[in-house]
């Protein structure tokens, strides 16, 4: 399997793993409920 | 072949429009600073775009693009997993267990700078004033490297190396003026702006590549890059400990990253950027190691060599030069090949503009700040922050001569290390002890100091006798023993700093912890027992 004429795994998993992270990063600020914030509209 | 593809007419009609705006900024960063605090954390002036790109454009200097760029030319692809661990350390638990916490407890305790949030969890005047003597100290070498790379950079490639001195000035100047002047205010909307600039440029350059990639007679595989470097090896051990560890761990505890989550108004500003921040950091790193890996077929194709080969023994440059030349190259066959060129020079330049301004902003704070207050409680024996504007302004300005001066006296190809270098001591002495004081109930101020010390030395001694990439910055081993390093062979010479000191700062914690856990139930329990035997 080839991927953009990379073949290595370990070098395919850190572009994977990447994608995952920026997908989990959005996934936690759309989905994660606010826990309490006690200064939400502080000015 | 570097100065003939650089139109300047065009790129001095971009960067006039860009210092313009950059000047406007400024002034809006000082109509709205009008407090000491609001030049230290600008509150109510931040909103999720601005502290995610913000934060992003300040964890990602020049050095990502064109240091570990070049990087990423030399060990191949695998430094995308440097990309992986900024995402997971640097962005998703630094914005989730930590950002909060700093938020919170620096909100608690009326911290301003990252010296002070650290004085004030432990109640030490002691360690606040290390933490500020180590921005102070070190963090002026990270931003000469960041000042440094970006000219060297646009001089070479427009061919302007004779007037190097005026724009080096020039540059630390605009960014002097609008950091003493609008605080942190300008530095974040700045940052902001350069961020965009940023995205326009790598997506460009990503674009480009990838199409060439496409259309090419070889790929990274074929030419033997395409692999993760055997274990055990030297390459192995500078790929993993320096770049991966060193500089993904490190950013944990960088000062000027940890004034973000400060500045921010709630949790729920912090846990937005997540998103912008991710994808921003996503694209900017994963585009830059991802063009600089290719960057060996597209040399192999034209010159019959590889990226390292070509640039150090037929342009006699630096591996920080891989990535502008590729990009010099490539676009001078394209349609438009000026004004992209022009867009990678000015995101260059923004790149190494907003994390210059933000370590300036973080080592004028650390001294106008934290080492003015404790200077002023030392002659007035008080214990309070002094909030002086004027003498945090007066201070950035001195830094930014110090920055200019640490440029003249720094060895040229060293962004990368650079960058290492402080991610690495940062992390080594603070890295634990942070954690410790955000989210233990009762944080001991002994413990704390004893990491740091641990930490702080056993860094310092890898760094200046032992890494052989390391000690070139202060040759004291050399000095002493006419040696660069104690061990010449083998590859202790290639283990980074960090691998050892920050095992060893966490040891010193946990072990103080449990001698104070031990200690504690015991003193509690002889108070018990004086307390009856008194009664009886």
């Amino acid at each position: 399997m080839t991927f953009f004429g990379l073949s290595d795994p370990y070098i395919i998993g850190a572009y994977v793993g990447c994608i995952l992270c920026v997908i989990l990063c959005c996934a936690w600020a759309i989905f994660k409920k606010d826990d309490g914030d006690e200064e939400e509209g502080e000015e | 072949m570097a100065a003939e593809g650089v139109p300047l007419d065009l790129l001095f009609v971009l960067m006039a429009v860009f210092i313009a705006v950059t000047i406007l900024l400024g002034l809006y960063g000082y109509r709205h600073t009008k407090s000491n605090q609001q030049f230290l954390l600008g509150k109510n002036k931040s909103n999720t775009v601005i502290i995610a790109l913000s934060y992003g454009a300040t964890f990602l200097s020049a050095s990502a693009i064109i240091g570990f760029g070049g990087q990423a030319a030399n060990f191949g692809p695998v430094m995308m997993w440097l990309c992986f661990l900024n995402l997971a350390l640097g962005l998703f638990v630094a914005f989730v267990l930590f950002g909060p916490r700093v938020r919170r407890v620096g909100k608690k305790l009326g911290a301003s700078t990252f010296a002070d949030l650290l004085g004030k969890i432990f109640k030490s005047g002691g360690i606040r004033g290390f933490t500020a003597m180590i921005i102070i100290v070190m963090m002026p070498i990270y931003a000469a490297a960041v000042l440094k790379g970006g000219v060297n950079t646009l001089v070479v490639l427009t061919g302007l190396t004779d007037l190097y001195d005026v724009i080096l000035i020039i540059l630390a100047v605009i960014v002097g003026l609008y950091v003493v002047y609008g605080g942190i205010i300008a530095v974040m909307y700045n940052d902001a702006l350069q961020a965009g600039i940023m995205i326009v440029g790598m997506v460009i350059i990503l674009s480009v590549t990838l199409y060439e990639l496409s259309h090419a007679s070889t790929t990274i595989s074929a030419l033997g890059y395409d692999s993760v470097p055997a274990f055990g090896t030297s390459k192995w051990w500078t790929v993993i400990s320096t770049f991966l560890l060193g500089v993904g761990i490190g950013a944990l505890t960088q000062p000027q990253l940890v004034v973000r989550f400060m500045s921010a108004k709630n949790d729920r500003m912090l846990k937005r950027s997540l998103i912008i921040g991710s994808i921003f950091m996503f694209v900017i790193v994963g585009s830059a190691y991802t063009v600089g890996a290719s960057t060996n077929v597209y040399f192999f194709e034209h010159y019959g060599m590889g990226s390292v080969e070509y640039v150090t023994t037929v342009l006699h440059q630096g591996v920080d030069f891989i990535i502008p030349n590729y990009v010099l190259g490539v676009f001078s066959e394209y349609p438009l090949g000026d004004v992209f060129i022009c867009i990678f020079l000015l995101t260059l330049l923004c790149a190494a503009i907003s994390t210059l301004s933000a370590l300036m902003h973080t080592i004028g704070a650390a001294g106008g700040h934290d080492m003015f207050s404790l200077i002023k409680n030392r002659k007035t024996r008080s214990d309070e922050d002094f909030q002086s504007l004027r003498i945090n302004r007066i201070v950035t300005a001195i830094v930014m001569v110090l920055v200019v001066v640490y440029c003249y006296l720094m060895p040229s190809d060293i962004i990368a290390k650079a960058t290492s270098l402080f991610m690495g001591l940062t992390a080594a002495a603070m890295l634990p002890l942070m954690t410790y004081g955000l989210f233990s109930k009762n944080p001991k101020k002994n413990v704390a100091i004893a990491s740091m010390t641990v930490g702080t030395a056993a860094y310092l001694f890898w760094a200046l006798f032992i890494n052989a990439g390391m000690s070139i910055f202060l040759p004291i081993c050399k000095w002493i023993t006419g040696n660069p390093v104690l061990f010449m062979e083998g590859n202790l010479q290639f283990v980074d700093a960090l691998v050892v000191a920050l095992p060893l700062s966490t040891l010193t914690l946990v072990i103080g912890y449990l001698i104070t856990r031990w200690k504690e139930p015991k003193a509690d329990a002889e108070a018990e027992t004086d307390d009856t035997s008194a009664d009886s």
